[in-house]
């Protein structure tokens, strides 16, 4: 029961926000905007880089919203509330990185067939992309909100926070480029959680100090 | 039933240094406890050590006469309002009470409390509209919203005008008379009414 | 907690380090005669492989110092001796010059071999998150001002970074693409000719001592930064 109450928090805070569901939706569509103003109109090529920009901009949009996960609430002391609940940290760090996936993945994938309208990908590729990005995109959710979790403190963090996370991706985003590999990326998911789970807790009893 | 908190030979240690040691103290149930102390001399890590955010200490903090070290899950019935608001800027003061009704799994009636802090009125404004003694205002019904055994109160008169700490007495009152136990720190010259003082100057090692 | 200050070994070498100064000197001096003057050029490659002898050894260092590093914040995670974290404070800058000295080699080398400038091949791609490894690392210590908390995080991170080096190790076989595959790892056939190996031997010596030098020096520095932290409390 706490564990909905958690989670409906953070989700209730994203919808509330400024950067609420539909800038994790939008972004992905403002991104590929970008490709027909780089590299022509030739509809042809576009299939091939959109995967790439699918991911790419799933990696970004993580990293930009970053901050609601742990650091906003450890700025304003809504972080020492909840620990003090007595929910195991195991707990409350799960609740972050769910809500977190559905705030800002769930849009993006909803948002992919439409974008793979406008350059004309067939619907065999768009469902391999999607069954990619579900398997992928929870893991890249999990480092990220790892990586900010343990350098909360530090003031001038989001330079090298980005340092870190990104070649963390590096494996996501090769396998989620490859079709027909949600069972790596499932299984990259699922050591990113355990990583992630352990690390978190770790640095929100550091921090909680 | 009557609660205890009792504090015996305590002593912090933060980054390899002392804040204070041998502090010793026992608050009841319907006592105000006044933390006392310069800058630096370890209000906040005292308060904060009680709430057990500081879980690396020597000596024992009972409540009820169970250690805290050990019966960490006696510590949901404290309440911990620091000198962080705790409050979201970029929302409403209703959106701000929502999220902290589903932190605290509780879906009680808020407009007593609204209408005991005197807030009301200010229900639908964001709160960096606010000023910082309406935001203090806010960050203590926290206290309120369900009901705790300690309160730890990390200056909270900061801010506050002589009507608002008024109310805030009041509060603490009603709190304490229902079994409850308040420690605060404060700075001011103004204070609360209080039954023991504790004053870190005593403990704190410069 | 106190700092324990470091045991026999590395005093007594710290206090040779004039030797060490003068050796890291002659090493180099012989193993640069050998590399540019007295080896045989390349059959294939001619001159332009000379630069091997400078950028092989750096990649190799590049990648043992980080491995030290990470393995002092394993060491410091299991025994909280603050020495450990001196140990790897002291390898990182180290550690990030070798690493840009292998980038900067490696595409001097690969402009006339390969014919440009930057592959993006595996080996390239993760000797530059290397480099930013390293950065990181060091930015911890100089971005979290509690210097008790910095340790913990910038130990952590030090471990995170360690999951990049069999990464390093394996993306040749994942990606297998143009970079030529380690040629010196295969010892019961070396693909190499004695003559070069001379030159890469001395090269390799050189740049240890100078390694060692400098950790030496770096060592000295952070352990009275320490010292002074201590008394400033």
């Amino acid at each position: 029961m706490q564990f909905y109450n958690l989670i409906s928090r953070d989700l209730k805070l994203a919808f509330y926000s400024n950067t609420n569901f539909l800038f994790a939706a939008s972004f992905l569509i403002l991104i590929l905007i970008l490709i027909p103003f780089v590299f022509g109109t030739n509809i042809s090529e576009f299939s091939i880089l959109f995967t790439g920009f699918i991911w790419i901009s799933i990696a970004l949009s993580i990293l930009l919203t970053l901050d609601r996960v742990f650091t906003s609430d450890y700025e304003d002391g809504n972080l020492d509330t909840i620990i003090l609940t007595q929910q195991p940290l195991e707990l409350i760090v799960c609740c972050k990185f769910i809500s977190h996936w559905i705030a800002n993945c769930i849009p993006i994938i909803m948002v992919i067939p439409i974008a793979g309208l406008l350059f004309e990908v067939n619907m065999q590729d768009i469902l391999n992309i999607i069954i990619n990005v579900f398997a992928g995109s929870p893991g890249m959710v999990f480092i990220g909100a790892a990586i900010s979790a343990l350098t909360l403190g530090s003031k001038r963090a989001d330079i090298y926070k980005t340092i870190i996370i990104i070649p963390l991706y590096i494996p996501f985003i090769i396998f989620g480029a490859n079709q027909e590999s949600g069972l790596v990326l499932l299984g990259l998911s699922l050591i990113a959680f355990i990583f992630s789970l352990f690390t978190s807790t770790y640095s929100l009893r550091l921090y909680a100090e | 039933m009557s609660n205890k908190l009792i504090i015996q030979n305590l002593e912090c240690v933060r980054e390899d240094k002392i804040i204070f040691k041998r502090l010793s103290c026992d608050v009841e149930s319907n006592q105000t406890m006044l933390i006392r102390g310069k800058n630096g001399s370890g209000k906040t890590s005292l308060l904060r050590t009680i709430a057990g955010y500081i879980s690396k200490y020597n000596g024992s903090i009972l409540f009820n006469d169970n250690d805290l070290q050990v019966n960490t899950e006696l510590l949901s019935d404290f309440r911990f309002v620091g000198q962080k608001n705790s409050l979201k800027e970029n929302l409403t003061v209703q959106q701000n009470i929502e999220l902290w009704q589903l932190i605290y799994h509780t879906k009680n009636n808020v407009s007593e409390i609204l209408d005991l802090l005197d807030i009301k009125m200010l229900l639908n404004k964001d709160i960096d509209s606010l000023s910082d003694g309406q935001k203090k205002l806010i960050s203590l019904f926290r206290l309120l919203i369900s009901k705790a055994k300690v309160w730890l109160l990390d200056e909270p008169l900061v801010f506050l005008d002589t009507n608002k700490i008024k109310l805030l007495e009041n509060i603490i009152l009603q709190h304490n008379q229902s079994e409850g136990i308040t420690l605060y720190s404060s700075n001011n010259d103004i204070d609360l009414k209080y039954d023991l003082l504790i004053n870190m100057d005593d403990y704190a090692v410069l | 907690m106190y700092i324990k200050l470091p045991n026999g070994i590395i005093d007594s070498l710290r206090r040779r380090l004039p030797i060490f100064n003068i050796a890291t000197l002659i090493a180099f001096i012989l193993g640069l005669y050998y590399a540019i003057l007295n080896s045989p050029p390349d059959y294939l490659q001619g001159d332009s492989m000379r630069i091997m002898y400078v950028h092989v050894p750096a990649a190799w260092l590049a990648l043992s110092s980080y491995s030290f590093l990470a393995l002092s914040c394993i060491a410091w995670f299991i025994f909280r001796n603050p020495i450990f974290n001196l140990f790897a404070k002291s390898i990182a800058p180290i550690g990030a010059l070798f690493t840009l000295i292998a980038l900067v080699t490696g595409s001097i080398w690969g402009k006339p071999t390969w014919g440009t400038w930057w592959a993006w091949d595996a080996r390239l791609t993760s000797m530059l998150i290397l480099f930013f490894l390293y950065v990181a690392y060091i930015m911890t210590w100089q971005t979290i001002a509690n210097k008790d908390l910095a340790a913990k995080i910038s130990a952590a991170l030090g471990i995170i970074g360690f999951i990049n080096i069999p990464i390093i190790k394996f993306s040749v076989d994942w990606w297998n693409t143009l970079h030529q595959p380690a040629t010196i790892s295969k010892l019961s056939a070396p693909s190499i000719h004695i003559s070069m190996l001379t030159p890469l031997m001395l090269m390799t010596f050189a740049y240890i001592l100078f390694l060692v030098t400098v950790f030496l020096m770096r060592y000295k520095i952070e352990t009275l930064d320490q010292k002074i932290l201590r008394v400033s409390k």
